[in-house]
């Protein structure tokens, strides 16, 4: 019961954190599992990516209801994600995981860099962008549109995104958010609740193939659903009404710990 | 309009936002409900949460004895194929919408998750 109770309370603050930031928590949850709590880790990956799937189905009944998730660059992109996350799997064969490990955290401490720098407002000369959208910025109340730009960077990132997802079990949502933000041209809340719609479908297949080979544990995944389901409802509500540059900022510690965590496997 | 980037889009949510919404709030709704039966059925004294996930006949047998067990494994295992129920949710409401861009989007990313998973690779 202590066991059931603690991880309910940790997965209550993963799903509320990755349901804010478009991230699916493999950062908190497998390190918990596998030291603190001893838990093989494929067990503790399985776990996780139940984790991963969770925060996104239960955020997204949220940000899809409030119109601010782009459902078609999500769908566009989650074909080379998921393309980029079958390749992972087989180059996990033959490459070396420390190399990609070292890579990894030197990527992310980039991209935490460049999400300190606000994106340059595109110029109405630079054109509306494919697939307009528009959503109203629980925040502010204010009406947000845009287009997209750069649909093939992002669907060549996505496949990274998806490479690496695979090779390394964690850090789709972290390179998707800025992959967005950054290079396509969607405001932040409306790339978080995008990603946080990719995600589940990446983890799902992992998360089935694991289940399926007994690498789910009921006993530690029950209470993470349960307290992810919760968490996931509340972050994604609130994340509507923080300012983009708490957001932000927020992205950045995420980004940052997860670089160190990558160094250390790396080094280690 | 000139730089208006949001086209005539409208801001409230769109046909497929409310799919998206359906689909995953009716799926976990019933993953939570097998996971609170499988709770209260161990309160109750029926048994603990397991380490293992059975097989699909043990895990029917346990539903139909109500057994904690099977409302654990069925929970999760419902838990899991949401984002595919989502993906074809989707599909079926791009196709109504006759865009069939994204129905031919939509099915080749319901392939690749389907190939992933028959080749059994993480």
């Amino acid at each position: 019961m202590t066991l059931f109770l603690f991880l309910l309370l940790v997965a209550v603050a993963v799903g509320f954190l990755g349901s804010m930031l478009g991230v699916g928590g493999g950062i908190l949850i497998v390190p918990l599992l596998t030291v603190v709590l001893d838990v093989p880790v494929k067990t503790a990956i399985g776990t996780s990516l139940v984790c991963v799937v969770v925060t996104s189905s239960a955020s997204q009944i949220v940000y899809a209801g409030r119109g601010i998730t782009n459902p078609r660059l999500g769908m566009a992109l989650e074909v080379t994600t998921t393309i980029g996350a079958l390749a992972g799997a087989f180059a996990a064969l033959v490459l070396d995981r420390r190399v990609l490990f070292l890579t990894f955290a030197a990527v992310l401490l980039y991209l935490a860099v460049s999400m300190g720098r606000e994106p340059r407002p595109r110029s109405a000369a630079a054109g509306g962008g494919r697939l307009p959208a528009r959503f109203v910025d629980p925040a502010t109340g204010d009406e947000v549109a845009y287009g997209v730009h750069n649909m093939g960077w992002g669907l060549a990132g996505s496949l990274v995104a998806g490479n690496v997802s695979g090779l390394l079990g964690v850090g789709g949502g972290v390179i998707k958010v800025p992959l967005m933000n950054l290079a396509m041209g969607v405001p932040l809340k409306a790339a978080i609740a995008t990603s946080n719609l990719m995600i589940g479908v990446t983890a799902a297949t992992g998360a089935l193939v694991f289940f399926t080979h007994g690498f789910v544990e009921p006993r530690l995944a029950v209470p993470t659903v349960l307290g992810v389901i919760v968490g996931a409802q509340i972050g994604s509500r609130l994340a509507g009404k923080v300012p983009v540059a708490v957001l932000r900022r927020l992205f950045q510690v995420l980004a940052v710990v997860l670089a160190v965590q990558m160094a250390w496997k790396g080094l280690t | 309009m000139a730089g208006d980037a949001g086209g005539s889009v409208s801001a409230r949510p769109q046909r497929i936002d409310q799919v998206v919404r359906l689909t995953l709030g009716v799926s976990l709704a019933v993953a939570f409900v097998l996971l609170c039966v499988g709770i209260v059925l161990t309160l109750a004294g029926r048994g603990g949460v397991p380490t293992t996930v059975g097989g699909a006949r043990a895990t029917l047998r346990d539903v139909r004895a109500l057994e904690p067990d099977g409302f654990y494994v069925l929970g999760l295992l419902v838990v899991i194929v949401t984002p595919f129920v989502r993906v074809v949710g989707s599909a079926v409401t791009f196709l109504v919408e006759r865009d069939w861009v994204y129905v031919a989007v939509t099915v080749a990313v319901l392939v690749v998750m389907i190939v992933t998973v028959t080749l059994g690779v993480v």
